[in-house]
Formats: C-alpha cells, sequence, structure tokens
C-alpha cells in the first residue's frame, strides 16, 4: 500500500480512525487467543505503517491495548481496547497471525483488509466435539503415563470429560478464579470419591492427570516468553496471575480432599 | 507389568496425552499430528537424559532446548506460530506429579518430601524456561547471523 492510495481514499483523521480500528481488531485477535505481547506490539504497529501511518506507539499488556498513529498529513487517532478474558484457542491465533502477515505485505486495500477481518471472525468455530475429545484423552492418558492403572486412565477420562465441558460452558459471571477453585474441588472430590465407592485404584494417579488440564500452561509459557523477551510489566502480570490460580487449584484440591478424607 | 512394556506405554500415552491437549488447545487439524510427535520425541530426551545420568534440571534444559528447536523449525516450515507446537510439546514435562506430591506432603504436613518435591517442581520449570528461552534466542541467532551475511 502506497501513499498515493491513501490519497485516494482522502488522508482525513477518518481514515486514520479506521486504520487504528482494523490495527486494533487484528492486535484484539491475537491476545485474546493466546498471543505474547510483543507480537500483538508488533503486528498492529506494522499494519499501521503498511497503511501510510508515520507515527505510532502502541502499549499493551495482558488485558489491554493502547495504541495511537498519526498520518503523514497530521490526521491523529488513539484508541483504547480492554480484552475481558484470554483463551486457549490456537487455530485462531494461527489465522490472526496469517491474516496480520497477508495485510502487512501491502497485497490488499484497506476495504479488502476490513472484509477479511470480518470473514475471520465470521469462520466457523472449532467443534466443541474435539475439545471435549481431547479432555478426555489427555486427562486418561496422562493418569496412565505417571503410573496409574488401566482402571484410573478411565476414571480420570471420564473426569476430564466432566472438567473440559464446565469449563467450555459460558458463565461470564463466574469470576476466573472462582471457577478454577470450583473446577479443581469437584476434581478432587470425583477422584478420591471413585477410589471409595470402587471404579478408582489409585487417588494420586487420577488427580494427576486431572490436574494437568487446569494447570494454566498457556498463561504460564506466554509470561515467560513476555519476561525474556523484554516485556517486564507484561510478563510479571501474567506470572502472578497463573501463580494465583495455581494457589486456586491447591486450595480446591485440598478441600477436596479434606472433605472426602482420601488418600490419607 | 515388565519394564519394556511400562516404557512401551509411558511413550504411547505421552504421545495419546499431547494429542489431547493440542485438541484442548483447539490447535488446526493439519499440525495434530505434528504437535503429537512433538510431545513424544521430548520426552524421549527428556528420558533419555535421566537414563544418562543427569540431574533433574539438566533434563529439562536438554528437552526443552530440544522442544524449543523442534517448534521453531516447525513454526518456519508449516508458517504457523511458534506456541502452537510449543505449548502441546511441553505438556510430558511438566512438573504435575510433582505439583501434586508437593501439596499433598504439605497437607500430611510432612515437610521433608514437601521440600524435596516443592524444589524439584521448581527445578523442572526453571530448566523448562531456560531451556525453551535458549531455543529461541538461538535461532534468532542464528537467522539474524544468516541475514547479515547475506547482505555483505
Amino acid at each position: 500500500m502506497t501513499n498515493e492510495n491513501v490519497i485516494a481514499q482522502g488522508k482525513t483523521s477518518d481514515f486514520c480512525d479506521d486504520l487504528l480500528r482494523i490495527a486494533m481488531d487484528i492486535g484484539e485477535g491475537l491476545l485474546k487467543n493466546g498471543a505474547e505481547v510483543h507480537r500483538v506490539e508488533d503486528s498492529v504497529t506494522r499494519i499501521c505503517r503498511a497503511y501510510g501511518a508515520v507515527h505510532t506507539e502502541v502499549f499493551c499488556i495482558h488485558s489491554v491495548i493502547i495504541a495511537a498513529a498519526r498520518m503523514a498529513d497530521g490526521a491523529y487517532s488513539s484508541q483504547i481496547r480492554r480484552i475481558q478474558s484470554v483463551s486457549n484457542n490456537l487455530s485462531a491465533l494461527e489465522d490472526f497471525n496469517a491474516l496480520s502477515r497477508k495485510i502487512c505485505s501491502g497485497e490488499y486495500s484497506f476495504e479488502e483488509a476490513d472484509e477479511l477481518i470480518r470473514n475471520i471472525k465470521n469462520r466457523k468455530p472449532y467443534p466443541l466435539f474435539f475439545v471435549l475429545f481431547g479432555g478426555i484423552l489427555a486427562a486418561g492418558a496422562f493418569a496412565v503415563f505417571f503410573g496409574g492403572s488401566w482402571r484410573d486412565g478411565i476414571v480420570a477420562a471420564i473426569i476430564g470429560l466432566i472438567i473440559t465441558t464446565i469449563d467450555n460452558l459460558k458463565l461470564p459471571h463466574l469470576n476466573p478464579m472462582a471457577k478454577t477453585l470450583l473446577l479443581s474441588f469437584l476434581a478432587g472430590t470425583l477422584s478420591s470419591l471413585s477410589v471409595r465407592i470402587g471404579p478408582g485404584e489409585n487417588t494420586d494417579m487420577i488427580i494427576i492427570g486431572t490436574i494437568m488440564l487446569l494447570i494454566p500452561g498457556l498463561a504460564l509459557g506466554n509470561a515467560l516468553r513476555d519476561l525474556v523477551g523484554g516485556d517486564t510489566l507484561a510478563g510479571t502480570l501474567r506470572i502472578v496471575q497463573s501463580c494465583l490460580s495455581a494457589v486456586m487449584i491447591a486450595i480446591g484440591y485440598t478441600l477436596a480432599l479434606l472433605l472426602t478424607g482420601g488418600a490419607f | 507389568m515388565s519394564e519394556t512394556v511400562r516404557t512401551f506405554l509411558e511413550f504411547l500415552t505421552a504421545f495419546l496425552g499431547t494429542l489431547g491437549f493440542a485438541l484442548v488447545f483447539r490447535v488446526h487439524y493439519k499440525h495434530l499430528p505434528v504437535a503429537a510427535v512433538g510431545g513424544m520425541l521430548t520426552y524421549l530426551i527428556y528420558k533419555l537424559a535421566v537414563i544418562g545420568g543427569a540431574s533433574l534440571l539438566a533434563a529439562a534444559v536438554f528437552s526443552a532446548f530440544f522442544m524449543g528447536l523442534f517448534s521453531e523449525i516447525c513454526a518456519r516450515i508449516l508458517r504457523a506460530p511458534m506456541a502452537v507446537f510449543l505449548l502441546p510439546c511441553a505438556i510430558p514435562i511438566v512438573p504435575g506429579s510433582y505439583l501434586y506430591y508437593t501439596m499433598e506432603n504439605l497437607i500430611t504436613q510432612n515437610f521433608a518430601d514437601f521440600r524435596f518435591y516443592l524444589m524439584n517442581t521448581l527445578e523442572v520449570a526453571i530448566g523448562i524456561a531456560v531451556g525453551t528461552s535458549a531455543a529461541t534466542i538461538g535461532v534468532s541467532l542464528f537467522f539474524y547471523c544468516k541475514n547479515k551475511c547475506r547482505k555483505k
């Protein structure tokens, strides 16, 4: 995209607003689906530059993106996006990343880029059936991996299905920390009870299999990469977040074990 | 259960478990096999390092370094963000069992074991962080040098 094109569209502050909106849409898509902060800041800057912004400033942490852009004629816009929740959705992350690269390559006009973003947002979501099956497979396999019997594996798989199902319910009013606490309490109780009633053999193996589903792997991985990449503030915030959720998991399982008297 | 069967079972479940996590993380279908094989190979490196007499920290660093390289290479070949491969691959060496035993020993007030498992958890976690960071930095340095040479 060259400057002539921008002139053709009228170098107004309206265009600057629209441009920043598109860049922020991509940034939001990346951050929401689990990108590191550096990637978001980089993408927003590049997209603004590709459509003729001469000066851009972007600041991003795990929950907010702040960006400003100035065009060659002095038109200026600044916008803020608040991101409510971050989810594990690596296929959406990949799509947004590919789109960001496409747009930066300058092959698309501004309207086409706008259309592409709308398409990606309306794309068919990842089938829930696959995610639930993943939960079954992950919990069951890891219970056996850490030394459980096949009966432990089956019990862990069933508990894994229950956890993933609840985790994927849309519960907008439930605080994420409370959700983690609730899920780990539920998983702990079910694991312990299954051994008492009969189908399970080792409470610890079943719990280890299901605990893996709750560990905030994505948040912690991103936290470390943010820290190493020099985004200290964003990294610290994410570390604190994932440590808190690890504490919640511990409290949930502890309460469950104390109540049901399993393992001790 | 004999040792061979147990080892075979470990690798099979590492493969299946990584596949499961790739599905939970909603990885694109076309990348699922690569991610699952990556998880199994990462565990293979970890296991080999432990058998070879490496400490937990060293084993974690080695396997995490391999995993970082693997994900960087796959990311470049298959044109996807590195996280798509890195996160599922990391799962088999995540210290989930140590974390559980840390907690269990804390509840039972068994502080000697609590300290032991806490140290192990931290060792592996730090090892993973160091290993993957080293791989990322190594790869970006490699491409930086390559581009420099080409420009000259």
